[in-house]
């Protein structure tokens, strides 16, 4: 059903922040004080994890794309229901929060939303050719376009001989094809070029933000500009094409420039607060899955997430000395270990 | 393992750029060393810092990692580094405590011109352009496709390009099919192959071209064609020219040639 592009951007607003900020919420329901965009983030790592567990096995057995919509776009909603009931029985007081929160934000606070506010403009208005589009957005609209999952050459748009070991088990061009269908038949190319720019740099920003929060605790000021200077670090990336700042503005859209940008500083972020934290704020398995959402994101996510994961849990073996901690710690990387497995297996 | 630290190396000084933002990093971690070292955070950054490093510099692990996902990417490994959320950190650390207001808006001004000066603006870089189409795809793409949806109805047909319009077309329309993508991949045949060595080669022959996509059965062809006999060619193996858009001969395979040639 292809609707036109206003309600087309309602609903893909609708699946990208509403319903992944309302999913986020049960995973959170013992987090003290926590706020919508904690949800947030949280709601990216089940929508990210359910997607890399749905789509690998639909994949293998070549089910249709609209089956996995429909599983996946009705598991959403669920979770998104029950994030609703969570927020309205154990968070009441996140209206409050977001009040006092914009009333106590510090004038170098402003200076960095606004300065992401125009990042995200140019972002929106202005375009970046990237050839690395050719496999990955053209899978999603080849998967669109053929009702399958990764079974037709996006470059030719024949049938696969073989499937692409490699890339089949980061499906994140599959993400895109749902979410694209989910919004009224979105073309994944304007999905892809312009609403995930517009929601995932913001998203990476977020994660600095908490970053900063656990950096300077209680200290407004020190949290505001360190956010100016994110935005103005991220502005000032272009030294380098390789760099994760220079691939957060020009290819956020891409798993692997998502992955560089937010996830990878997401995991040390969950690191700080759940592994090298003596109360942990998040429950363990939001450490398991950010490891399966990097998974989803790039064959470089199953890599570059259990060592990143790893690393911390290293420090954290200096620092507690707990095995139970240190075995948690390892769990969270088994999905890629898992994965790594599979990929020997079929390649 | 020589080459091994070669392709470090290599991959360490590409990921660092033209800028000074490593040497940022570096007075970054001194500075924190010396006057914040106590603080926990600053403790795990410079350690989970300190132990990427390592882990990207040591021979051992390098070259199972470039097994794993190749020596040409092997920088990649450095986005572990959570460089921007580090390099913020001092900078705020810098900046936040000065008394008064003016003192802390000068060290801020220098801080700010320091990261001006030591990195280079995205938008300066040559990385965005506006487009007319919502895809964001190049326009000659656009433009190609639509003159080729105009003469072909709602069929799906197979094109032959080169390599600048290949790389864009199923994104835009992924009902055009076409014997190979962007720089020849998903080529299943010789065939496919030697046509996109064809037309990408310097010295293109056009009839070769024609023949070749007669045989792997293209609809049609854009290229880029530079003179009459050039267009003679191609047009003698079947093709006759639609139109011409952004440059690129648009031809379409008239059916009714082989039957006429036939006879």
């Amino acid at each position: 059903m292809n609707l036109s592009i206003v309600p087309q951007t309602v609903l893909a607003l609708l699946w990208l922040l509403v319903i992944p900020c309302c999913a986020g919420a049960p995973f959170l329901r013992q987090t003290k004080l926590c706020t919508l965009g904690e949800c947030l983030l949280a709601g990216y790592l089940f929508m990210f994890s359910l997607m890399e567990i749905l789509a690998l096995p639909l994949l293998m057995a070549d089910a249709p794309l609209h089956i996995l919509i429909w599983i996946y776009g009705a598991l959403c909603i669920i979770m998104a229901i029950l994030g609703i009931v969570s927020l309205f029985r154990n968070h009441a007081e996140i209206p409050e929060q977001i009040k006092n929160g914009i009333l106590q934000a510090s004038p170098w606070l402003w200076a960095a939303i606004a300065m992401i506010v125009i990042q995200v403009i140019i972002v929106i208005i202005y375009a970046h050719m990237d050839a690395d589009d050719a496999f990955y957005i053209g899978t999603a609209t080849t998967d669109v376009y053929t009702d399958t999952i990764f079974s037709i050459n996006p470059y030719t748009g024949l049938a696969y001989s073989s499937r692409p070991s490699r890339y089949v088990l980061s499906p994140f061009p599959v993400f895109l094809a749902v979410i694209s269908e989910l919004s009224g038949g979105m073309s994944p190319a304007i999905m892809a070029h312009t609403v995930f720019p517009a929601v995932f740099i913001p998203f990476s920003y977020l994660v600095f933000h908490y970053i900063g929060k656990r950096w300077f605790r209680n200290d407004k000021r020190g949290q505001g500009i360190y956010l100016m200077l994110c935005a103005l670090l991220t502005w000032f990336s272009g030294y380098s094409t390789y760099s994760s700042g220079n691939f957060q503005m020009v290819r956020i859209w891409q798993g692997k420039g998502f992955l560089a940008a937010a996830f990878l500083p997401l995991i040390f972020y969950l690191g700080l607060s759940i592994v090298l934290a003596k109360w942990n704020r998040y429950p363990w398995i939001l450490w398991g899955m950010v490891n399966i959402s990097c998974c989803l994101l790039s064959s470089m996510g199953i890599l570059l997430a259990p060592i990143s994961m790893a690393l911390i849990v290293l420090l954290g073996i200096f620092q507690f000395r707990s095995l139970e901690r240190t075995l948690k710690g390892l769990a969270g990387c088994l999905p890629s270990l898992i994965l790594g497995i599979i990929y020997l297996v079929i390649r | 393992m020589s080459k091994t630290i070669e392709w470090i190396m290599r991959s360490w000084e590409g990921y660092w750029g033209d800028g000074l933002i490593f040497v940022l990093l570096l007075v970054s971690i001194v500075g924190l060393l010396i006057f914040r070292g106590k603080k926990r955070i600053v403790q795990l950054f410079i350690g989970y810092v300190a132990l990427t490093v390592f882990l990207y510099f040591c021979p051992w692990t390098a070259k199972i990692i470039m097994n794993c996902i190749g020596r040409s990417v092997y920088w990649r490994v450095l986005w572990m580094i959570p460089l921007i959320p580090f390099l913020s950190g001092a900078g705020a650390e810098l900046i936040r405590n000065h008394n008064p207001l003016a003192a802390r808006g000068i060290i801020a001004a220098l801080v700010i011109a320091l990261v001006v000066i030591s990195g280079e603006s995205v938008w300066q870089a040559g990385n965005y352009e506006l487009v007319d189409n919502a895809q964001k795809v190049p326009e000659d793409v656009v433009r190609v496709c639509d003159a080729i949806r105009e003469n072909s109805g709602e069929a799906e047909i197979c094109l032959a390009t080169d390599d600048h319009l290949a790389t864009y077309v199923r994104i835009y329309d992924p009902s055009i099919l076409m014997p190979y993508g962007r720089r020849g991949k998903g080529a299943e045949n010789n065939r496919s192959e030697d046509l996109y060595d064809e037309i990408m080669s310097g010295d293109v022959d056009f009839e070769r071209v024609g023949e070749l996509a007669r045989s792997l059965q293209c609809d049609y062809l854009a290229v880029k064609i530079y003179s009459t006999e050039s267009l003679e060619e191609i047009k003698s193996t079947g093709y006759s020219l639609v139109r011409i858009v952004s440059q690129y001969y648009i031809l379409h395979y008239d059916s009714s040639w082989e039957e006429d040639t036939e006879y």
